[in-house]
């Protein structure tokens, strides 16, 4: 669909303030507005992908982008809205103390050690308060800013336990596969940051569901440690 | 050999000394550093100073030369205007082209915060375009909401929501006046600059119609009246 403009910018709009959103909701905000402006909507998840890297080539220069990601642990894909340029210093650091934003940092990390990146709900509290500052950051505070970053994908907050979010994932990829290389590491098949997703049952090394999928269609071995492959790729729960 | 001739040179200085007085139109890094600036300050609708962006250009001069293609760049790639406050303001805020086609484009935390503004606007608007603050309130309580207790649905902090938040996000506008020198002063709310951009009164119209389930017709008195003081 080569596009009215207003749609368009309209929809970088809405990514922009939803931050990450599943293709239902894509659905549910495309349909009122291609309905507003009188144009067809973009319906099958490719034609999806091809409105949005429509949209990708008018704004990319100013560091921003729309970034499709697997998000393994919900078995959802989510089109993300990133910030090109991002580190964990300057995210969502506007009208934020230093105290805060050193927050988001620590916080960050915190999880990424974990070999699963997710830590219990309370330990993102308890344990992060900073006590040498002069400003430390209150309980109630670090709430509402868990909250706000988690809107805004930074975190994720389930089952009892704050994961790291699809936008940390895209936006810091080179931050955590730098600094946390001993549980996030990019799948060899597609250079991309993989995390929670199908493992050789063999070398424990992890792969995309999807790439592996693809590999061994044409191989029947671990790209990484040539063993068989056993580890079965049916998903255990159902999801789109 | 020298790689400027006297001629070539003078020549220079009064090109050089054009592009002092007009607009830039080069995407130059410092065009996309104050692009940047003001998307990751639009999200918080807080107007954005002059001063803090001068910084991002190096000095005034830089940015007032580059402030025409970024306005430009960010309607045609981003659909936000950016316009100054006020007529002659050292403020902008950035305005969005057109309204939301729905409420998905909301985060689930700004849903009741919308429904609070539409319900407030839309009294402001029938009480003439101008309410006393005692009396929004107590147009809220009529419909259990408690600015200074927490609600199940708005949350808590809904007094700083109306005085602080949404009057510095331009939604609202505190005023201060008295009848007479002997009387007390009371203090009014007004739509602020940016309600006023951003929805019609036909559009609070339509909300109003249909929370109390009446045909918009039925508020044709109060948008005849906001005309006439609009023109």
């Amino acid at each position: 669909m080569s596009g009215s403009q207003p749609v368009k910018r309209a929809f970088i709009r809405a990514c922009k303030n939803r931050s990450y959103l599943g293709y239902d909701l894509i659905d549910e905000i495309l349909t009122p507005l291609c309905g507003m402006h009188k144009v067809t909507k973009p319906s099958s998840k490719e034609a999806v992908k091809a409105f949005v890297s429509e949209i990708n080539d008018s704004i990319e220069e100013f560091c921003q982008s729309l970034v499709f990601i697997k998000y393994a642990i919900k078995g959802e894909e989510y089109l993300v809205y990133a910030k090109t340029d991002a580190t964990p210093d300057n995210i969502a650091n506007t009208g934020l103390t230093a105290e805060e934003c050193q927050y988001f940092s620590k916080l960050l990390d915190k999880i990424a050690a974990e070999e699963n990146c997710h830590i219990p709900w309370n330990a993102a509290y308890n344990e992060l308060s900073v006590q040498s500052s002069a400003k430390p950051v209150k309980k109630s505070r670090m709430q509402h800013l868990l909250h706000k970053w988690s809107e805004m994908g930074y975190f994720i907050d389930l089952y009892d336990s704050i994961y790291l979010g699809p936008r940390s994932l895209v936006e810091l990829s080179f931050y955590l596969t730098s600094n946390h290389s001993d549980h996030i590491k990019n799948c060899t098949l597609c250079k991309c940051l993989v995390l929670w997703d199908v493992k050789c049952a063999s070398c424990q090394i992890q792969f995309h569901r999807d790439c592996i999928h693809k590999y061994l269609q044409k191989r029947d071995i671990c790209p990484s440690c040539t063993n068989l492959w056993t580890t079965s790729l049916r998903r255990s729960t159902s999801s789109s | 050999m020298a790689s400027t001739s006297r001629a070539s040179r003078s020549q220079n200085a009064s090109q050089s000394q054009a592009n002092n007085t007009q607009a830039i139109v080069q995407k130059d890094d410092k065009v996309r550093g104050i692009l940047n600036y003001i998307l990751d300050h639009s999200a918080e609708k807080i107007p954005i100073k002059e001063k803090d962006m001068i910084p991002v250009a190096g000095d005034k001069k830089e940015l007032l030369l580059r402030l025409p293609l970024v306005t430009e760049l960010l309607a045609d790639r981003f659909g936000i205007i950016l316009k100054p406050l006020e007529a002659a303001s050292k403020s902008y805020i950035c305005i969005s082209e057109a309204p939301m086609a729905s409420i998905h484009e909301l985060t689930p935390s700004q849903r009741p915060q919308y429904t609070l503004l539409y319900l407030i606007l839309m009294y402001i608007f029938m009480r003439g375009n101008r309410t006393e603050d005692k009396k929004l309130y107590g147009m809220l309580e009529m419909l259990t909401i408690m600015v200074d207790e927490e609600h199940g649905y708005f949350g808590s902090n809904i007094r700083k929501l109306i005085e602080e938040t949404f009057v510095r996000q331009q939604y609202l506008k505190r005023e201060r006046s008295q009848l007479s020198a002997y009387d007390d002063f009371k203090t009014y709310f007004v739509w602020g600059a940016r309600a006023k951009a951003e929805f019609t009164h036909e559009q609070i119209v339509g909300f109003a119609s249909k929370l109390l389930n009446k045909d918009p017709k039925d508020f044709e008195q109060y948008l005849s009246v906001a005309q006439e003081d609009e023109s």
